[in-house]
């Protein structure tokens, strides 16, 4: 390994930034991102950073089952986030579509039709510990000797 | 219609909003009020609102069914601050002129049948427009 | 005639300080703020559609997921909705603990729209203290209900479970945990010189304004409108309930009536766990055909189902007017009118406290 990859290896796993788009959830999951901010799960002791700015963000949660709305902005949202990058799809409802998934509903899941989906934890809604464990257990596998697994 | 550099063509996200049975009601009543159609009505709605107002029009509605144009019976019957201030779909200046017309014309002794439905003629001609 | 609008501003619909997508189109001049526009549509999903032609026992879990921050008291409208229209009735035990857990679901509510409100002006500390002190509001709910935020605890003719003697203990040190600390964090809210500067008189929604957009809840009982629905609840009537009014109608009253309503919810909940008697939890019956109209009061004001149902216990027709609606309405078009700044935008668009997926659905 180069020094120049494990120099970044080291920042990186220090300094993951968090962005979340709702794409038409109940609000129950966007809620349970915010708890994860809460002095007591401490989201940041792991060096994550939630900015919810997708120009600086590396990792991109979902919630929501997928509007007719976002056809188009969901995927330049994807755009807009520099390399290297992650999206999560949080809890049922990008998955499957949850309890909206029936005729006559204007929803179009699963997400990972739009998007390319790393990583997916279901529940509705999962527990603020369950998105944490997801967002530190995804950023080693995608962020870790990024450049030299590419070239 | 111009085109939109980021937004999408609302109109049948605004249409989908309008089709609850509450909003339909709105729009029936507005449109049995002024003689319009309410195909009309909808159209009206939805190039001159925007979708928070849409939402809202049940509730307005029923306010101004509460308390709306409470003070004078012309007012009410020509339901002016309703098309002008719980439903804005015209004008309030113009509407207030078509209004003080009808009263005017009913204090000099025209009936006050023909000076209404003259009025509300003035009102659908105005929303057409 | 010449253009007097400089620029027109969008805002959203992706935003640092939304947690929901929204999009407000501003026209200014300068930074000062002429009108404003709401735009919707990232989170319809059309719930009502679905929920026709489907037994109440699954638009009862649907009902719940109109609106995740409050959903129990979706879940407790609808449920006391149809116990209406089919005559069910609820046993005393059952009635109270509704209303604490109802209670407790407005104080975690409430708390994440100050939380908002505090991190939107940026005063951090203030609203991590909040969002911790909502964990404790979250653990009681789970404890009674074994969810946080999906629970349907109330069922037709009661509630699901019983609130054990050793859980009640630990509820009541709860409660006076989130009491002294919500009278230290109300405190730091009144006193801060610069969270003064940043809301007092900014947003002002005038009474007039308020009674024309049928504005609801915190929003119009900061505007002077003494409007609660859980005056016309027959459990609240006997718990001798009074609501929180302020005068101002700008952003700063709007918080603090949240603030006060919170320890307002506090000793509900104490008066509740008081009366609580001894009984059963669950009565009996069955849903019939029938329709009916009922208003409950959410943490955000006040909440009508109409429900119709056929003789099998399925949803014939149903709607759902939600406060958001009405409240971002008043916000978009009376509020935002006339702020000073763009920075300001966001922070009376927050202090409203807009729930884009009930205003939707
Ligand atoms: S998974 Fe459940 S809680 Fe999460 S957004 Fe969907 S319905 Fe709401």
């Amino acid at each position: 390994m180069s020094m120049i990859q494990s120099m970044k290896n080291a920042v990186r796993s220090r300094s993951i930034h968090v962005s979340y788009v709702n794409v038409g959830s109940c609000n129950g999951c966007d809620i349970e991102i915010l708890a994860v901010l809460a002095p007591r799960y401490d989201i940041e002791q792991y060096g994550i950073y939630v900015h919810n700015n997708p120009r600086e963000a590396d990792i991109l949660l979902i919630t929501g089952a997928f509007t007719p709305q976002w056809e188009d902005k969901l995927e330049s949202i994807w755009n807009k986030i520099p390399e290297p990058k992650a999206a999560i799809a949080i809890g049922n409802c990008p998955i499957s579509g949850c309890v909206f998934n029936r005729r006559g509903s204007f929803v179009d899941p699963p997400v990972a039709k739009h998007i390319p989906i790393a990583a997916e934890v279901p529940g509705c809604p999962p527990r603020p510990t369950e998105i944490l464990n997801a967002v530190l257990s995804l950023a080693p596998v995608v962020f870790k000797d990024y450049e030299e697994k590419k070239a | 219609m111009g085109d939109f550099l980021y937004e999408k063509d609302l109109r049948m996200m605004q249409y989908n909003i309008l089709t609850s049975a509450r909003h339909n009601g709105v729009a029936a009543a507005i449109a049995g009020h002024y003689g319009l159609k309410k195909q009309e009505v909808l159209r009206m709605m939805m190039e001159r609102m925007d979708m928070i107002l849409l939402e809202n029009l049940p509730a307005r509605y029923e306010v101004w069914q509460a308390t709306g144009d409470a003070g004078d019976e012309t007012e009410r019957k020509l339901g002016c601050e309703l098309i002008s201030r719980y439903v804005p779909l015209a004008d309030p200046q113009a509407i207030d002129r078509i209004c003080a017309d009808a009263k005017e014309r009913i204090r000099k002794g025209t009936p006050k049948d023909e000076a209404l439905s003259e009025g509300l003629q003035n009102i659908r001609e105005m929303l057409r427009t | 005639m010449k253009k007097v609008v400089d620029v027109s501003l969008p805002i959203g619909p992706l935003h640092p300080c939304f947690k929901e997508p929204a999009r407000i189109k501003c026209e200014t001049r300068g930074e000062f703020v002429l009108s404003a526009e709401v735009e919707l549509g990232y989170v319809k999903k059309g719930i009502e559609r679905i929920m026709r032609g489907r037994p109440w026992q699954e638009v009862m879990f649907l009902a719940e997921r109109i609106c995740g921050i409050c959903s129990v008291i979706h879940n407790m409208t609808f449920i006391e909705t149809v116990e209406q229209l089919s005559d069910i009735a609820v046993p005393d035990r059952a009635a109270l603990l509704r209303v604490v857990v109802n209670e407790l679901d407005r104080i975690q509510s409430h708390v994440l729209a100050n939380f908002s409100y505090c991190y939107t002006i940026e005063h951090e500390t203030l609203a991590m203290y909040l969002l911790n002190l909502r964990e404790t509001a979250m653990d009681m709910l789970e404890l009674i209900t074994g969810a946080r935020v999906t629970c349907a605890y109330m069922i037709p003719g009661g509630v699901r479970f019983d609130l054990r003697p050793e859980d009640r203990q630990t509820l009541e040190r709860s409660l006076t945990h989130i009491d002294t600390e919500i009278a230290r964090f109300t405190a730091m809210f009144k006193n801060g010189p610069l969270i003064g500067l940043r809301s007092r008189g900014i947003g002002i929604l005038t009474r007039e304004a308020a009674l024309e957009a049928h504005a609801v809840g915190p929003t119009a009982r900061a505007s002077g409108i003494a409007e609660d629905m859980r005056l016309r609840h027959p459990t609240y009537r006997k718990l001798g309930f009074e609501p929180v009014v302020y005068t101002e109608g700008d952003n700063y009253a709007r918080i603090m009536v949240r603030f006060d309503e919170v320890r307002q919810s506090i000793r509900l909940i104490q008066t509740c766990l008081e009366m609580l008697p001894e009984g059963l939890i669950r009565g009996g019956g069955s849903v019939v055909a029938g329709e009916a109209t009922y208003v409950g009061e959410a943490p955000r004001g006040e909440l009508t189902y109409f429900v119709k149902t056929d003789d099998y216990g399925r949803i014939v027709d149903i709607s759902v007017q939600t406060p958001s609606i009405m409240n971002i309405e008043a916000c978009a078009h009376y509020m935002l009118t006339g702020v000073t700044s763009a920075a300001d935008v966001t922070s009376t668009f927050i202090s409203a406290d807009p729930c884009v997926a009930c205003t939707e659905r």
